[in-house]
């Protein structure tokens, strides 16, 4: 990257997007830029960085919402809920160590513009699900709203679930306003170990379809057992885990309850363990070490119907091989070896009906096989026209969701 | 209501247009006798009335994309139609215009229990969803109080919510997969059974797109376990104030209550009267609230809903002893509109959203309109999330109170918008609040949500009318714009 564009404010932000469209030069957009190397490789000469368009502007906790600017930090944000014993329920993970960024460097921005959420995803819903409202500069160098400040809106198109996951293709935003919900008080997890994928896959849907209310699903290879912090056992066979939030005595209750429901040999985890075990699944820990990320060995991330999981571990371990870890419906896959295996992981997902993405491989991978999943034409259409009216220069991150 | 121009050469022509939608939807789906269009003209918001030029029932998703591609090679305008219980006038017909009915969309294709999801034609009704799934355990969360008529399709359209959705969400929350036919008749399979699929999220847009996007032909809504306990509590407070605070004091403990709805006094005695619920009639405000989920949760939180009530001087609690009193407590708030019906020939109930700390300041608001107006209004919310329902009586036969109650309405939003809220909660923009959409977006806000729409209807043949006051043509919008404010067609039709 030759130059650098860091707007401060909303209007330096304006003035930096009509530089670009008048002078007809594409930018990389980025938050910190943590999960910059997250999408197909933008060839642009000038990075935008939305990281200095920070401060939170307004925080009401009974209200439920948290404006700020969109280049906050999520550690500010968390942070700051804590205080006040609220959070960001779509649990957002932190994908930049996968890429070799240091933990915590993320922007709540980032987060919404890549649409991630992390094992309370199964019960709290996706990052697109908390984004209540923005304040956005287009491709057109104008500034634009849309939602609002409060939990509940249907005035006017949902633009915030456009701009969720759009990856900073179709406007820069400046302002988020989220919706933000008591914190889940203590945490516990039942631990069924030593079980086939499919047994445990099958244990994981019997606890999403009880009326315990589980807030995470997780089906951890032994071999993954071993990346990830103290207190899952190390048998052979997988391990069924499922945790459950809440008041202390609720979380007691449901674990004994979903145990003696599920039956068969099983473990428990306390506050802290659990606490720690499940941030290491939210952000993929356990393929973040330090040979992969320097390798960009590929790492595929895929969002499947939940009961499908099975028969795609199933046939993906046959063919081509590697290491897998199931969280709720996403299963995380890198091949073995350094090959992308794209053919037979996106035939694999097109056969149950899921999204594979590749979330990490060399840029020249990326370039070469697309890193999103192929849409119909139909759809590849409209999403083209939509690009075109948000960023008609094609000065936005041109070229990073697909062609 | 102003609405677009009708087209004088698409009236000429209805003949021949009525024998080529024979073609595709043989038998009687095809309709063009007035009496029979009748049951057309209006939906939910019965102030509007137009009559359809046709009206045509498909049966098929092939049929959906042959009338439309058909329409768009003529340039005839499509209004789609669910049940025709939204209160927003999205299915207003056009008299230019065919009304697309989706009624005969009435099956569930699939109960997958495993994936926790039902996929299902657009004209199945919101609580037939729940129906097939309740005797294993299941249930779909949104409920809007329509929920016997209303068709799942409509609830897409429009985003709908209900009085759950604090915690569960409204419908775009608990959707994961449409299938669109857009107005040149592409079938567009978007999403599934699986979470956040990669690419832009159009489920999102076309989830509240009042029919301006595409036409919804199949839908596949996430099924949830019914929780294992629910309970409720009438809590009555002797101000509006006192209410309000109690709300507030409940969520910022960090209670999550399944509904948390509340009702002015008026609203209180006019319930009453038609229900007899058990409300207390000397309380100004009243709260139901109701916690779900295990026993020992609901045990605990309703402790502490009930101890924070009285430290705001609730002056009545009491908790539903058995299922048919919590029923009885919800007759009483689900009862409020018909309630209002016997008090009054006509009401109209709004929908704005406020945040909800403003809400005793917002109540004082709309009092003062109502003496300014001189109509009568009864209150009635879901308090947890702010959504406000003022119901504006009034008499239709006298056309200066309709046209009072339309202003009071009016400045109801503007109110709302003033105080940091929102045009609308869950109804939908569609003709009603359409001309107040500038009090909350500016130009160029308005100009990009334009710009989805020529995504998806270059044309403009979709459901035009509706959310937008202005008509801005695809082909000006796509030109690129350095300056701000100007409007650079001023002789556009701004309705």
């Amino acid at each position: 990257m030759d130059v650098q564009v860091r707007p401060a404010d909303e209007s330096e932000l304006i003035d930096a997007i009509r530089g670009l469209t008048a002078a007809g030069t594409p930018a990389q957009v980025n938050g910190a830029g943590t999960k910059q190397r997250f999408g197909r490789p933008v060839n642009a000469g000038v990075t935008l960085q939305l990281d200095g368009l920070t401060g939170i502007q307004a925080y009401a906790p009974d209200e439920l919402t948290l404006t700020c600017g969109a280049g906050t930090s999520l550690e500010t944000v968390e942070s700051l809920l804590r205080e006040h014993d609220q959070e960001l329920a779509f649990e957002p993970p932190d994908l930049g160590p996968l890429y070799g960024a240091p933990p915590g460097g993320a922007t709540i921005g980032g987060v919404l513009g890549c649409n991630l959420a992390g094992s309370r995803r199964v019960r709290a819903g996706g990052a697109r699900d908390h984004f209540l409202g923005f304040r956005a500069v287009s491709g057109r160098a104008e500034a634009f709203k849309a939602g609002g400040h409060v939990v509940k809106n249907v005035t006017g198109y949902d633009l915030c679930k456009l701009l969720a996951g759009s990856f900073g293709t179709l406007a820069a935003l400046s302002e988020v306003t989220v919706k933000v919900l008591p914190r889940a008080g203590r945490t516990g997890t039942l631990l069924l170990p030593g079980r086939s994928v499919a047994d445990a896959v099958g244990l994981l849907i019997a606890a999403w379809q009880s009326r315990l209310e589980p807030s995470g699903l997780s089906c951890v290879p032994p071999e993954i057992v071993p990346l990830l912090p103290p207190g899952l056992p190390a048998d052979a066979g997988c391990i069924a885990a499922i945790r459950f939030e809440g008041p202390e005595g609720s979380v007691l209750d449901r674990l004994t309850r979903m145990r003696d429901q599920l039956g068969g040999a099983s473990l428990q985890l306390g506050d802290e363990q659990s606490r720690a075990v499940w941030k290491a699944l939210t952000d993929a820990a356990p393929f973040a070490d330090a040979a992969s990320v320097q390798a960009e060995r590929p790492l595929w991330r895929l969002s499947l119907p939940p009961a499908s999981a099975a028969s795609v571990i199933d046939r993906l371990v046959g063919r081509p091989g590697g290491a897998w870890l199931l969280d709720g419906g996403m299963l995380w896959f890198a091949p073995a070896g350094d090959a992308s295996a794209s053919t037979e992981v996106r035939a694999e997902t097109e056969r149950v009906g899921g999204a594979a993405t590749l979330l990490r491989a060399p840029p020249s991978v990326r370039a070469a096989e697309g890193v999103f999943p192929r849409q119909s034409d139909g759809i590849e259409r409209i999403a083209a026209a939509i690009r075109s009216g948000f960023d008609p220069a094609g000065v936005l991150n041109p070229g990073r969701m697909g062609a | 209501m102003r609405m677009p121009e009708p087209d004088a050469a698409v009236i000429a022509a209805r003949a021949e247009l009525v024998a080529a939608l024979r073609a595709i939807v043989p038998g009687e789906g095809v309709i063009e006798e007035e009496r029979e269009l009748l049951a057309y003209e209006t939906d939910g918001l019965t102030a509007y009335r137009e009559l359809p030029m046709l009206v045509v029932l498909p049966e098929t998703t092939e049929q959906v994309a042959a009338v439309l591609k058909l329409c768009h090679g003529r340039g005839v305008k499509i209004v789609p139609r669910g049940a025709g219980t939204g209160l927003s006038g999205g299915a207003l017909p056009l008299r230019d215009g065919v009304t697309l009915g989706l009624g005969r969309f009435n099956r569930i294709l699939e109960i997958d229990y495993d994936n926790l999801c039902v996929v299902t034609q657009p004209g199945v009704t919101n609580l037939a969803i729940t129906r097939a799934v309740e005797d294993q355990g299941f249930y779909y969360a949104p409920d809007p109080s329509s929920q016997i008529a209303c068709s799942i399709g409509g609830n897409v359209a429009e985003n709908s919510g209900g009085v759950h959705c604090l915690k569960y969400g409204v419908t775009t929350n608990n959707i994961t997969g449409v299938e669109v036919v857009t107005m040149a008749g592409d079938v567009l399979r978007i999403g599934g059974r699986h979470a956040d699929p990669a690419g832009y999220d159009l489920l999102g847009v076309i989830t509240g797109s009042e029919g301006l996007l595409g036409v919804i032909t199949e839908v596949t809504v996430k099924i949830r376990p019914k929780p294992e306990c629910t309970r409720a509590a009438l809590v009555g407070f002797p101000t509006i104030r006192a209410g309000a605070t109690c709300v507030s004091r409940v969520i910022s403990e960090g209670i999550i209550p399944a509904g948390m709805e509340m009702m002015d006094k008026f609203a209180i005695e006019a319930a009453e009267a038609f229900a007899h619920a058990g409300y207390p009639l000397d309380a100004e405000s009243l709260l139901i609230v109701e916690l779900d989920g295990t026993v020992s949760e609901v045990d605990d939180g309703m402790a502490r809903v009930i101890a924070i009530a009285r430290e705001c001087d609730a002056t009545h609690v009491r908790e539903n002893a058995d299922e048919a009193e919590r029923e009885r407590f919800w007759s009483g708030r689900k009862s409020a509109f018909p309630a209002m019906g016997r008090l009054s020939p006509d009401y109209i109930c709004m929908d704005g959203t406020i945040p909800r700390g403003r809400l005793p300041d917002v109540l004082d608001g709309i009092t003062a309109l109502s003496r300014k107006h001189d109509l009568r209004v009864a209150n009635v919310f879901h308090a947890g999330d702010g959504n406000l329902h003022p119901l504006i009586l009034y008499d239709a036969n006298d056309s200066d109170q309709l046209a009072r109650a339309e202003a009071f309405g009016a400045d109801i939003l503007k109110l709302c918008v003033a105080e940091g809220g929102v045009l609308s909660g869950e109804h939908g923009i569609g003709v009603e609040k359409r001309d107040l959409m500038p009090t909350m977006f500016d130009d160029t806000d308005l100009k990009h949500q334009q710009r989805l729409k020529c995504a998806f209807d270059p044309d403009g043949l979709l459901n035009p009318g509706k959310m937008f006051p202005e008509l801005h043509r695809c082909a000006e919008l796509g030109k690129m714009h350095v300056h701000h404010g100007k409007l650079p067609f001023p002789h556009l039709p701004r309705f």
